[in-house]
């Protein structure tokens, strides 16, 4: 039996002679030539040390002074000071004074620091990061050390040493921006009162004021800010996964403690990135000028993303590496433009990185090296830059504003910081400026000198330019508190053509004073179709100034809204049913015509009505004819019911959707007539249960909503159906899992009878499962198999579920092992027998095989886990894993997926009153409601008031004894295949815009029967049999055909049927490259062939798209392709292809 | 003006705050005007931002250790200030609700079990009007009212939490200390006009005053040792705070002066010794923190704690190294008081 292979070949290994712990321990050659020797460089690019240890010791954080020196930070002290030890961390300063690209001049400026995360010089001194504290240290006597050290900023969290406060930057603005992570809890005392943050986002600080305010919340590891040339503001994510993130005032993202609703990043599926920086300047060339750098300090390499403009906020394309490495210590983790035009990449330098999963003082832990490296193209002139330390006022002002070197105005922007305003203003002013980018820079000079320029800001508003507007809005925002009369401003700019003006108006609003902020702010959704920023930034103020306009409204009946879909969003935003009457008024009179809106309308009294309310929508379900609005209404009742115990009168009148022909219908109803207790309808209930022809779902409805009616006659009708020799097994489990939790002795009495003759010895109808979900069931579950006996698979199916339940069941895991003769599990390794595994992975293990075990539908890889773009999103991405895990880790992954779980992958257990419990992460959260995604994906919605427990599980959603079922040879191929994810090499995602993710349609899809008549066009007809399973491409993109079920036979014809979606940006004719043998292939695009030319293997097609939107695309193969493979690209940069559904 | 005005009015304030005091302590201890300190006594610091930042200079704590003079030997400091608490303890908490760091200040309470507590809090509330500043359930939208409807909820926390801390150290607690903050400072535009908010101080500071008396402790009045009720908006040519709110080094050297006339303890002038001892007391204070409020809790003692918890072990390693540091300070303190006396 498969299942015991594995662990026979464990014991197998024991055997072998000891290997000792060198397959741990492989250290990379720490010489810089070795690393040297590793990079992979684009044409034209060299790369040089510009300076390493012991000068630089595991260097996290850089800046540059306006003299063009850089300040490094670094910590061999982390990831935590040991007893004894002292606060030895160092700040050192690096010069090149001859101009050659390498530091020839050093200065410890401090060695005292503790983990220091951030470092940025200005006004007289600089500021560092030091755990708890932002300092200023400060030389006062020029020796060039620090002589003065003030506390600036205390507070801030330190519940994870590499989530603390880090990534400080000077704004264009003059402000200081700093970051912190998931874990950390900030409460700043300031002079305007507390401030706290409580959880990863970002804060602007303003020296001068000494007023410090959180920007947005959220995001994992937010380890990387930049802003773009007209101050918007882009971040990323050291564990989120989504690339670029555009943020905004007030945004929250993935994480955000309590959070109702989050936004997401623009790159779904991107490795996890530390730092970012826009390449920029004379010296970079033109094809990488503009571009976002991102290091993936995992995969050891610089990522690069371009964005370009989307509605209210933009896309990200992702470009081309800058550089990677094969050098596994090589650790990315900060990169800047230096004043030479080079690009600088701090190198933490460590096989090892964080410390979640790998031990404190674990000895490969790196605690001695650090690089700083230097990109440049000898080629090209290096960038001009001229100290602004040592500029006159004329020259600074110049620089500021017209220097098109990112650098140069950056660093002047800190020197400008520390001259007197009565002087810079004049030489500001001075300038003669004609372009609108140089009017806001000069705008942000002013607001640097804490003098901004209010008029000219003001006018900025009125630009022909929308970038500007939105700029100079954004530096309105700021002055918000001390500044009078922008309410007008703010009103205009929320009706503004441009979506990203809208976005800014509506952040401006936020921060002002007056009663009709939230009704102004409703018209930025007038006439568009608003994306989620925008939709987000109007439901936040909606929420946040609720008080100015609710308690009105409530008091007084006085509307303050334009029209109905106004007083619809703000309504259900704050989560209140103020105006409901009206609107259901005109539901009724059929004055609201698109489904859209009554779903939105269901969902809203679903989460806020009234009893009266509800019988309203029941009332509108049973006058209505159309399906989808019957669903909408009885879905609502539902979760009213299920979430709130809320349910209207006249319950009866839900017998008549019991004959509903629509099965959801059905479904619903049933489950409201017996939630209600609706007795009238128990025998068209029953009447679908004794029709054996019945579909599945509809059975399953009926028989919950029998039990939800309860009583003895749904007992005697259930005693009866189980007794009924003629009941077919997969009946008699649903009565059983129906009745777990309300007779859990009996329903497991009768499990038990069930599994011990389980057909094909496996429990296909979840039973387990179902007593696994609820404490009282588990535990009769556990009573009556300990006196029983189990046959061996169907208790290791057991076990195994068991083991990765949530609530980790003692009793029922003991119970199983003792009725199925089991021993206990033991899947983790000794030392030798894990030193043999890796060296079997390196040495034997083959990536090609072990991608194809991946794939395999039993193990369920794909289910959960995506490696970039996609796959599922429960557990953590795989795109870089093999190069930042080391392999012991990822073999004990494996095996024990519950001893190292990755940040955020924690899973929530919640268990209700009932006894249910639920697992998963929290989705949102609200006063009355928890959202839960489970293992499947599933979003579960959860009445806070039923909630009775609410912990974090130690036990991961990954099942146990996943890979039990392969044989060693597989594992070690499986293992080297994720060992080489994101490595340089073949399992490394590239940045070919390939479609990956597919439907296929199942093997032995039902048949329209037109086949002979439209041949492979037949497919792309709308066809209620088709059952469209997802698929996903390999890692190199290509679909692997072998795998690609044969959907339809016919007679000698076999068709695979693929099909895919693609977002057209711009309309027009666009290339597209397909790989495959042309003869045995069709191609679709929303249903019209596309022509291919015969005897291809690879051609470049182009696709006339009229339209702009979502598109399909399908690939119908017929016959054997000759390289087994087949993909799909997108070359033209206005086809984005859509890798989620 | 070149010398500010507390310095003038010290006499003044020694006779309207510590004479007024004692006839305060003598309805509630027979003990009279005994001195704060006593030997073997452990000090604990509870507070905010202003206690948090007081161990980076250690000028408090040496000025109540030297003050408490050579006949009382063996005392034990500990600072346990917080920066961005309240009289809820929201700051202490972690990962869940406020409630979470009362019990961690209540954790400490009980493990080290205090004899004396000075107690700061109130800045806060002054510098929060009409803006919450707790998110206790039960107080975070009454804490955003009107002003005395904020000092309402300000004195009831502060109520209940000398309570759970006198429950919690138990029958060794001899002493709360309620201080009152010190004043805000104007130190001109760009940085906030302090005015209203010294208003709103002064205001917490009388609050507190009869609050001390119904909760059964000492009183120290900082606000007005440190020239609060004289306070009229101008701005300062010398401050003895950065930013308005946080004290400099020698500001709090002046608190610290104050602290201890407030106790009725003599303040003894700086010396070499002096400064070797606050030395060792900021390095005690260092170990201690450390020890105390770790980096990497998550992985130590929470949520993660399965994964690394095994490197908890290093924690109370802290231990010997601080004992050691507070024999070392014992001795500077022995021979201080030796020399001052000689």
């Amino acid at each position: 039996m498969k299942n015991q292979i594995f662990s026979v070949s464990i014991l197998l290994f024991i055997a072998c002679t000891g290997y000792g712990q060198r397959g741990l321990t492989k250290i990379p050659d720490t010489a810089v030539q070795a690393q040297l020797d590793a990079f992979v460089l684009p044409e034209g690019a060299k790369i040089n040390l510009f300076a390493s240890e012991p000068v630089v010791r595991n260097p996290i954080h850089m800046n540059w002074d306006s003299r063009g020196r850089l300040w490094v930070v670094g910590s061999p002290l982390y990831p935590h000071i040991k007893p004894g030890q002292e606060e030895s961390d160092q700040l050192v300063i690096l010069e090149d004074t001859n101009g050659d690209g390498v530091a020839d001049k050093h200065t410890v400026f401090a060695d005292d620091l503790h983990i220091p995360t951030g470092v940025l010089p200005g006004d007289g001194g600089v500021y560092v990061a030091n755990s708890n504290d932002v300092l200023f240290l400060k030389d006062t006597d020029g020796d060039g050390k620090a002589d003065q050290r003030r506390v600036i900023l205390s507070g801030f969290g330190t519940e994870d040493t590499h989530h603390i406060v880090h990534t400080f930057r000077w704004g264009p603005e003059g402000m200081m921006w700093l970051n912190q992570s998931i874990y950390i809890h900030t409460h700043l005392d300031t002079p305007y009162g507390i401030r706290r943050l409580l959880g990863g986002g970002m804060w602007h600080y303003r020296p001068e004021t000494r007023r410090s305010e959180v920007f947005m919340k959220g995001l994992v590891n937010p380890w990387g800010h930049v802003f773009d040339e007209w101050g918007q503001s882009f971040m990323t994510d050291g564990a989120g996964g989504h690339g670029i993130n555009f943020v905004f005032p007030r945004s929250v993202f993935v994480a955000s403690p309590g959070a109702r609703r989050k936004l997401s990043g623009l790159n779904p599926g991107q490795p996890k990135l530390c730092g970012l920086e826009v390449l920029s300047g004379s010296h970079v060339p033109d094809v990488w000028r503009g571009a976002l750098a991102a290091p993936d300090f995992r995969g050891h390499r610089i990522k690069t993303y371009r964005l370009s403009d989307k509605g209210s906020a933009y896309q990200s394309r992702v470009g081309k590496d800058l550089v990677a490495s094969k050098h596994g210590a090589f650790r990315p983790i900060d990169v800047k433009m230096g004043p030479d035009g080079a690009i600088y990449v701090a190198d933490l330098y460590n096989p090892i990185i964080q410390h979640g999963e790998v031990d404190f003082r674990d000895a490969r832990r790196d605690h001695k090296h650090g690089r700083i490296w230097r990109i440049s193209f000898p080629g090209r002139k290096k960038s001009p830059f001229a100290k602004p330390a040592d500029m006159n006022e004329k020259e600074l002002a110049e620089a500021l504003v017209f220097s098109k070197e990112n650098v140069q105005r950056e660093l002047a922007t800190a020197e400008l910081r520390t001259r007197k305003p009565e002087k810079m203003l004049p030489a500001l002013k001075a300038l003669e400026l004609k372009e609108e980018l140089h009017k806001l820079r000069r705008i942000w000079a002013t607001q640097a000198l804490n003098r901004f320029d209010l008029e000219a800001a003001k006018e900025l508003t009125r630009s022909e330019s929308p970038k500007a507007r939105a700029g100079a809005l954004r530096a309105l925002y700021y002055e918000a508190s001390r500044t009078e009369g922008l309410l007008p401003l703010a009103e205009a700019a929320v009706s503004d053509p441009s979506e990203q003006v809208r976005l800014w108006g509506v952040s401006l609003l936020a921060q002002l004073d007056s009663p009709k902020t939230v009704p102004i702010a409703l018209k930025a959704l007038d006439g568009i179709e608003p994306d989620d920023f925008l939709d987000f930034a109007v439901w936040s103020i909606c929420r946040e100034h609720r008080d100015r306009w609710a308690d009105e409204m409530k008091e007084k009946g006085k509307n303050p809204f334009a029209n109905l879909p106004q007083l619809l969003f703000a309504s259900s935003a704050i989560g209140e049913r103020l105006g409901a009457d009206r609107i259901l008024a005109s539901l009724s009179g059929g004055k609201i015509k698109d489904d859209q809106t009554v779903w939105d309308i269901a969902n809203w009294m679903a989460n806020e009505g009234s009893s009266a309310h509800l019988s309203k929508l029941l009332g509108l379900a049973s006058e209505t004819k159309a399906v989808t609005r019957q669903h909408a209404y009885l879905n609502a009742l539902l979760n009213a019911k299920k979430l709130r115990k809320t349910s209207p009168s006249g319950t009866e009148r839900i017998s008549p959707f019991l004959q509903s022909e629509n099965d959801t219908i059905f479904g619903v109803a049933a489950q409201l007539a017996g939630l209600w207790k609706v007795e009238s309808s128990r025998p068209a209930i029953e009447k679908i249960l004794n029709d054996d022809r019945a579909p599945t779902a509809r059975t399953k409805a009926a028989l919950q909503a029998l039990i939800s009616l309860g009583g003895e006659k749904t007992n005697s009708y259930l005693n009866q159906l189980f007794g009924n020799p003629k009941t077919p097994y997969e009946r008699k489990a649903m009565v059983v899992t129906g009745q777990s939790k309300v007779q859990p002795i009996l329903a497991a009495r009768r499990a038990v009878k069930l599994l011990q003759g389980a057909p094909e010895g496996k429990d296909k109808f979840g039973i387990y499962a179902a007593f696994l979900g609820n404490r009282g069931a588990t535990r009769a579950l556990a009573t009556e198999i300990s006196q029983a006996n189990l046959p061996e698979p169907i208790a290791l199916q057991g076990l195994q579920l068991a083991e990765s339940s949530p609530t980790r069941p003692k009793e029922l895991i003991a119970a199983i092992q003792k009725a199925g003769g089991l021993k206990p599990m033991k899947m983790s390794l000794s030392l030798s027998e894990m030193a043999t595994m890796i060296e079997r992975v390196v040495k034997r293990g083959d990536a090609a095989r072990g991608e194809k075990i991946y794939r395999r539908e039993n193990l369920q890889c794909v289910a959960c886990h995506a490696i970039g773009e996609v796959g599922g999103v429960i557990g953590p991405n795989m795109v870089s894993i093999g190069a930042s895990a080391p392999l012991d880790y990822l073999i004990e992954s494996l095996l024990e997926p519950s001893k190292k779980i990755k940040e955020g992958y924690h899973t929530n257990l919640v268990t209700l009153k009932n006894g249910d419990a639920h697992a998963g992460g929290i989705v949102s959260e609200s006063k009355t409601e928890l959202v839960i995604r489970d293992l499947t994906g599933k979003h579960n919605r959860i009445a806070k008031a039923d909630v009775a427990s609410k912990t974090i599980s130690p036990v991961s959603l990954m099942p146990v004894g996943l890979t039990a079922q392969l044989r060693e040879d597989e594992f070690v191929d499986l293992v080297r295949f994720m060992s080489e994810l994101g490595k340089e090499g073949k399992y490394k995602t590239t940045t070919n815009r390939f479609a990956r993710f597919w439907e296929v349609l199942p093997a032995g899809s039902p048949n329209p029967g037109t086949v002979h008549h439209y041949g492979a066009k037949m497919f792309t007809q709308e066809f209620s049999g088709y059952k469209w399973k997802p698929f996903y491409a390999m890692v190199g993109g290509s679909i692997p055909v072998d795998e690609v079920p044969v959907a339809l036979k016919r007679r000698a014809d076999e068709y695979q049927v693929l099909r895919t979606h693609v977002e057209v940006t711009k309309a027009g004719k666009h290339k597209i490259r397909v790989k495959g043998d042309s003869n045995h292939m069709d191609l679709f695009l929303d249903g019209e062939v596309i022509e291919i030319p015969s005897d291809r293997t690879q051609t470049d097609l182009e696709i006339d798209c009229k339209k702009t939107g979502k598109r399909q695309l399908m690939l119908v193969l017929q016959g054997a392709q000759s390289s087994g493979q087949v993909s799909l690209e997108a070359l033209s940069e206005d086809l984005t292809m859509l890798n989620s559904l | 003006m070149k010398i500010p005005l507390y310095r003038l009015s010290l006499p003044v304030l020694l006779c309207s705050l510590v004479i007024p005091m004692i006839p305060v302590r003598a309805d509630h201890h027979a003990k009279g005007s005994a001195p704060l300190l006593q030997t073997g006594d452990r000090v604990a610091f509870v507070g905010g931002g202003l206690i948090e930042r007081a161990r980076l200079n250690g000028y408090l704590e040496t000025a109540l250790t030297a003050g408490a003079g050579p006949k009382v030997t063996g005392l034990k400091f500990r600072n346990l200030g917080w920066s961005g608490d309240t009289v809820f303890n929201d700051a202490r908490s972690y990962f869940g609700k406020p409630k979470e760091g009362r019990d961690r200040l209540k954790k400490i309470i009980g493990e080290w079990k205090p004899n004396v507590v000075l107690l700061n809090y109130g800045a806060e509330v002054a510098l929060s009007a009409g803006r919450a500043w707790t998110d206790e359930a039960s107080a975070s939208k009454r804490s955003a009212g009107d002003w005395d409807e904020s000092v309402a909820v300000f004195l009831e926390g502060y109520a209940k939490m000398i309570e759970e801390i006198r429950k919690d150290a138990v029958e060794g607690l001899r002493e709360i200390v309620v201080v009152a903050p010190p004043p805000l400072e104007n130190l001109g535009s760009p940085l906030p006009d302090h005015r209203e908010s010294n208003r709103r101080m002064a205001k917490v500071r009388d609050a507190l005053q009869g609050f001390a008396k119904e909760n059964k402790a000492r009183f120290i009045d900082l606000f007005g040792a440190m020239g609060g009720d004289e306070f009229d908006g101008k701005i300062l040519a010398q401050s003895l705070t950065h930013d308005g709110l946080h004290f400099t080094e020698p500001g709090y050297r002046e608190l610290a002066r104050q602290l201890a006339v407030g106790v009725g303890y003599g303040t003894s002038p700086s010396s070499a010794l002096a400064d070797k001892l606050r030395e060792r007391i900021i390095e005690k204070n260092r170990l201690f923190f450390h020890r105390w409020r770790p980096a990497n809790e998550t992985y130590l003692y929470l949520f993660r704690k399965h994964e690394q918890g095994r490197n908890a072990k290093e924690i109370p390693q802290f231990d010997p190294i601080i004992e050691k540091r507070e024999r070392e300070i014992e001795q500077l303190r022995n021979q201080l008081l030796k020399n001052s006396q000689g």
